[in-house]
């Protein structure tokens, strides 16, 4: 009787066996067939490389099983913007026509085989063709041209003509260097360029720079250009009037600077940032310091300071010339140096500053200091309290602390120094244009920790320039 | 001989196993039903559902024109389709317009596929837009295709602004010289609106147009420069210019 029940319900039973049966542990046991391990193994991984030169990376590659293995290779840039091929060798060779900046490269090698890849990251690093160095306003048999000594000490004669195909006419007065924006302005009496840093080509001029110019050309003196601390302005002192600009931090973001700046005034051809809010000038007519806010078109007298080392807003002084002392870490707090002048001699004063405020540094009469009453050229050292000026062919250090001046260089008897620069980065190179007649030399001084001439005497001297006007940084644009 | 016993064993075992197989079952989705609405949008930041309005003034256009189209915003909740559809918009209590003379409302069709459009609104330089700022309150209207859409605001996230699908929209017209709704941001820069101050930096600047959108920082900045010269040289030639009101125009 039991069986029989058993025999009608086993359907039953079979059905919930396999459904029991359905579920069963697996115990994981795979099997492994060993594959060919490709490893790329350099261990330079980061390239720096010359806009037009050749880049040639060849990568080591080690592979566990390499019999009968074969890879298709690919090198594709990995910027947010730009992931294009670059080559799909084994070894990179390419002549490099990126724009300047940083580009991440991923290589990738594929095995044919199974598919399998690796990949590495290069960085490779593109500078300008003509990426930092000095340039050399100079002028030959009355031609005009902006040459450049590069940092390897090549010399490019006249890039600009080069680069564009045509000629810059106008007698030169100024040029400076914006890198963070990657351009310069060349000013003529002409005429106001902008070009590009790293290739030089011509990215506009007065019509599109200056397009309202208050003064009738040629420009009388020199105009002054910089930005303001947050690079967010941009100033142009020209024949005494301030136009203004929005700049953005690159060149695509420049636009055309204002009309002159409503007021009555007569500024130094010189701007001073200070913090990141307010830009510094000066008025040589009530001698006394202006201000302008940023995101402000409104030139204002700056506030009195009468109990500082001077009243910013009655120095009683003519400004004769100003350079750069200290910057902060943080470049929120420039220190300017300013060289004035009254009946009674030439002095030394200084605007220094915190993220706040600018205010009165130093403010003293230059004694003991040989020819200072017809000094030309000045530079200040961002690191001593040290500052070089220059009489005829005199190369004099002035000590601030002990408020003295020495003679330390003399070139041979008929040059005559045009222009000094120091080399902001460091303050350990002094650059020195010189004019013997109408042949210009360029020397650089290495300074020692005196804040004299290594060796009493040059470092680097170049030749075969015009007759020089003015020696300008061309700072690296990374 | 099976006892009553067994036997229920044996029928509970069967509806055991029948149920264990109906014990799983896929569930299904529930989807949106109903019919597809339409809306004003906008981003919460201009208030335009609350209390700010859109204006326009024929005063204020390049050239002289008889009609315009302002073009609204609109935002489709509900299903897409790949059929062209038509949205209808109609007043609401507060338009001092009128219809045929001032403005024309006329059926709008999507194009298939779209989401977002802008509605084409019509408007008329009428004669009594000279003395008087008309206003519109439009709303949608139900349609063969639409009824009003979902209304309410999207989270905001630190990326997107948040948005807000809304019923009523408020668009006041007029061809005098109104502030347009973009003041406030100039304020600082050019000073408080008048018309003749209006008229004078049309003529200096050239252009209409003073919205952030179209001089950018550069303009926001600079213009003001060019004005302040201008004003300058027309004080030096004529004295003082006053506005409608009788105060001296001045740029800060």
């Amino acid at each position: 009787m039991h069986l029989k029940y058993f025999l009608k319900l086993s359907p039953v039973f079979i059905v919930i066996m396999l459904a029991f049966a359905a579920c069963k542990k697996d115990n994981q046991s795979f099997k492994y067939d060993q594959i060919n391990d490709i490893k790329i193994t350099d261990a330079t991984i980061a390239f720096t490389v010359s806009q037009l030169d050749s880049l040639i990376i060849t990568p080591t590659l080690s592979q566990t099983m390499p019999e009968g293995d074969s890879f298709t290779y690919s090198w594709k840039l990995n910027t947010a913007t730009d992931t294009t091929t670059i080559a799909t060798t084994k070894n990179l060779r390419i002549k490099v026509t990126l724009s300047p900046g940083l580009y991440p490269v991923i290589y990738k090698v594929r095995s044919n085989r199974n598919g399998i890849y690796t990949l590495k990251q290069y960085t490779i690093t593109v500078n300008g063709a003509y990426p930092d160095g000095w340039y050399v306003l100079n002028s030959k048999d009355g031609k005009g041209k902006a040459s450049l000594i590069r940092t390897d000490d090549v010399i490019f004669d006249n890039p600009m003509e080069v680069a564009n195909n045509k000629t810059y006419p106008g007698k030169p007065l100024a040029l400076y260097n914006f890198a963070k924006g990657s351009f310069f302005y060349y000013f003529t009496d002409q005429n106001v360029y902008r070009f590009n840093m790293n290739d030089w080509l011509e990215l506009g001029d007065r019509s599109s720079i200056l397009p309202g110019l208050a003064t009738p050309l040629p420009f009388k003196a020199a105009p002054a250009f910089i930005m303001n601390t947050s690079k967010f302005e941009q100033y142009v002192v020209a024949d005494g009037n301030l136009y203004v600009g929005v700049s953005g931090t690159n060149a695509e973001n420049l636009k055309p600077l204002s009309q002159r700046i409503p007021g009555n005034y007569d500024l130094f051809p010189g701007v001073f940032p200070g913090n990141f809010n307010t830009t510094y000038f000066y008025d040589n007519t009530t001698m006394s310091f202006m201000e302008m806010g940023i995101l402000s078109r409104v030139l204002q007298p700056s506030r009195a300071t009468p109990s500082r080392p001077f009243d910013m807003a009655n120095v009683g002084k003519k400004m004769i010339a100003y350079d750069r002392g200290v910057t902060t870490l943080s470049q929120e707090g420039i220190e300017w140096y300013y060289i004035m002048e009254d009946n009674n001699g030439r002095y030394l004063m200084s605007l220094t500053g915190d993220s706040d405020n600018s205010f009165p540094g130093v403010n003293q009469k230059m004694m003991n200091s040989p020819e200072i009453g017809s000094a030309t050229n000045f530079a200040t050292s961002s690191i001593l309290k040290q500052l070089y000026y220059t009489v005829g062919n005199r190369v004099y250090l002035y000590d601030m602390l002990a408020n003295a001046a020495r003679l330390i260089y003399t070139f041979p008897a008929g040059y005559a120094i045009k222009d000094i620069e120091m080399l902001r980065s460091t303050s350990k190179q002094l650059v020195i244009g010189v004019n013997n007649g109408t042949a210009g030399e360029v020397y650089y001084f290495s300074i020692n920790g005196q804040g004299e001439f290594t060796n009493a005497t040059f470092a680097k001297k170049f030749t075969g320039f015009g007759e020089i006007i003015q020696i300008a940084p061309a700072r690296q644009n990374l | 001989m099976e006892t009553n016993q067994t036997r229920i064993m044996k029928y509970l075992l069967y509806i055991m196993i029948v149920v264990c197989l109906f014990s799983c079952k896929k569930e299904t989705v529930e989807t949106y039903q109903g019919k597809d609405g339409v809306s004003f949008f906008a981003y919460t930041f201009e208030l335009l559902h609350t209390t700010a309005v859109r204006n326009y003034s024929f005063a204020l256009q390049a050239t002289q024109k008889q009609r315009d189209t302002l073009f609204i915003p609109m935002r489709i909740t509900g299903k897409l389709t790949d059929q062209p559809r038509t949205v209808m918009l109609k007043t609401a209590q507060g338009t001092t317009a009128t219809a045929g003379v001032d403005f024309e409302l006329k059926e709008f069709t999507v194009p298939a596929g779209a989401s977002k459009f802008d509605y084409p609104l019509i408007l008329l330089n009428s004669a009594g837009m000279a003395k008087n700022v008309y206003r519109i309150v439009l709303e949608p209207a139900e349609t063969k295709d639409f009824i009003l859409g979902t209304l309410g605001q999207t989270p905001r996230t630190n990326t997107t602004q948040p948005e807000e699908n809304f019923r009523y929209l408020k668009v006041d017209v007029t061809s005098q010289y109104i502030e347009p709704a973009y003041w406030i941001y100039l304020l600082q820069d050019f000073g408080e609106f008048s018309a003749v101050k209006y008229k004078f930096m049309v003529k200096t600047l050239g252009i209409t147009d003073f919205n952030y959108d179209k001089i950018g920082s550069d303009g926001l900045l600079n213009f003001p420069v060019t004005l302040r010269n201008a004003l300058a040289a027309y004080e030096a030639a004529n004295g003082p210019l006053l506005d409608e009101n009788g105060q001296e125009i001045s740029f800060p």
